[in-house]
């Protein structure tokens, strides 16, 4: 198990598939790679064209409201306004006592003034996830699995790999 | 206004002046003699001018409008960014330019013709920035199947939409909106002071076709977008 951190970028006009490489990989369904160290070399080198890849602010704020539902539990919210401290404080204390009603009121607050969110750090299944907004994973594992996990763990959510899904219906 | 009026009475007179000369020179009578035959002259030709614009109508089966406003709404204008230390100041909300598409299909027979063309051709709409400082992102880029990345912008597919209106009969208008943002990345660097236009364009197969332009009638309105640096 190690460390990894992979910076995520969009690849404009090519499908297809590439082999097993040690530093990048390139997700098979949707048109994003994860570079692991994005050397302008190995931008060079990476046999497909990449593009900056920002995640937009709404996956943050719906990822916080349906935190629970996703069955994760985030750890760290860091906010691009350090001034806004005593809202991630507010947040974390809702969280403690179950308060699920007065994290989405906060989070629609953050929403309406626009404050936005810098990173997000989360636990899913024993493991530590952390994303920032410009697109930069934090994945604990083997680094044949990642691209996987990157797909099919909640952070598929965030990315935009995946559709949110409806409130309380996940059973059905 | 005045001037418009101007510019249009002085092509018809030239027009008819042709006209005039043309239907002259096919006979040997004398200059403004036969009333008969000027009458016909200039209510043939009016005809004929009335037609041609008919027959443009009809060439149209499909009207593409593209429209294009920053979120905070149309009384903004352009979309304006702040710089600071690389990063964007101006919170993506503000950032986001609602792009909405209105195609409306009229009853003609030119769409049949145009179904038929269109079967092997990839129809798609391309916003990029011009000069290409900036990269625009979908929302919801990797989900909406419409949507594709380009270079620095993105395409968006319009086949299906023309398909889904081939089962219907008569007119009908589909609106669908596609909301973007100017990406905000540390490995983007910025001039110092940029401003960059965003026009939609139409593209089959990759490059501009003259045939389509005949039968899809395309309308799309530009975007500025303006970066200072403090």
């Amino acid at each position: 198990m190690e460390n990894f951190v992979v910076h995520l970028y969009l690849t404009p006009n090519f499908s297809g598939s590439i082999p097993f490489n040690k530093r990048f990989f390139k997700l098979p369904s949707v048109p994003l790679a994860g570079l692991l160290k994005p050397t302008p070399a190995l931008k060079n080198e990476v046999p497909f064209e990449l593009r900056p890849f920002q995640i937009q602010q709404d996956n943050f704020y719906m990822f916080i409201q349906q935190s629970m539902n996703l069955n994760v539990t985030l750890i760290k919210i860091e906010l691009e306004d350090m001034s806004d401290f005593e809202i991630v404080q507010d947040i974390y204390q809702a969280f403690k006592s179950n308060n699920i009603q007065e994290v989405k009121l906060l989070v629609e607050h953050l929403k309406r003034e626009d404050i936005e969110v810098k990173s997000l750090s989360f636990y899913f299944e024993g493991r530590q996830y952390t994303v920032t907004k410009y697109g930069v994973l934090e994945i604990t594992g083997e680094w044949i699995e990642i691209p996987q996990i990157t797909e099919s763990s909640p952070l598929a959510y965030i990315t935009g790999t995946k559709v949110f899904p409806k409130e309380g219906l996940d059973n059905y | 206004m005045k001037n418009q009026y101007l510019k249009l009475f002085l092509t018809q007179t030239f027009q008819f002046a042709i006209l005039y000369i043309i239907f002259h020179s096919t006979t040997n009578e004398p200059w403004f003699q036969n009333k008969v035959r000027d009458t016909i002259v200039l209510l043939i030709s009016y005809t004929v001018f009335m037609i041609i614009p008919f027959f443009q109508w009809l060439l149209n089966p499909v009207t593409i409008k593209v429209k294009q406003e920053n979120k905070l709404g149309k009384a903004a204008g352009n979309t304006q960014i702040l710089l600071e230390n690389n990063a964007m100041k101006t919170p993506e909300s503000q950032r986001t330019i609602n792009l909405s598409i209105e195609i409306t299909r009229r009853r003609s027979i030119w769409w049949h013709i145009l179904m038929r063309n269109l079967k092997k051709k990839e129809v798609k709409i391309l916003i990029e920035p011009v000069p290409s400082d900036v990269y625009l992102q979908a929302k919801d880029i990797l989900t909406v199947r419409e949507i594709e990345a380009s270079t620095h912008g993105f395409f968006i597919e319009v086949n299906q939409v023309l398909e889904d209106l081939n089962l219907r009969t008569g007119s009908l208008t589909l609106s669908k909106s596609f909301p973007y943002f100017v990406v905000d990345h540390p490995d983007n660097s910025f001039p110092h002071n940029v401003s960059t236009s965003i026009q939609p364009l139409i593209i089959v197969n990759g490059k501009k076709n003259y045939l389509l332009s005949f039968l899809i009638k395309f309308i799309s309105e530009e975007h500025q977008v303006v970066l200072f640096k403090r």
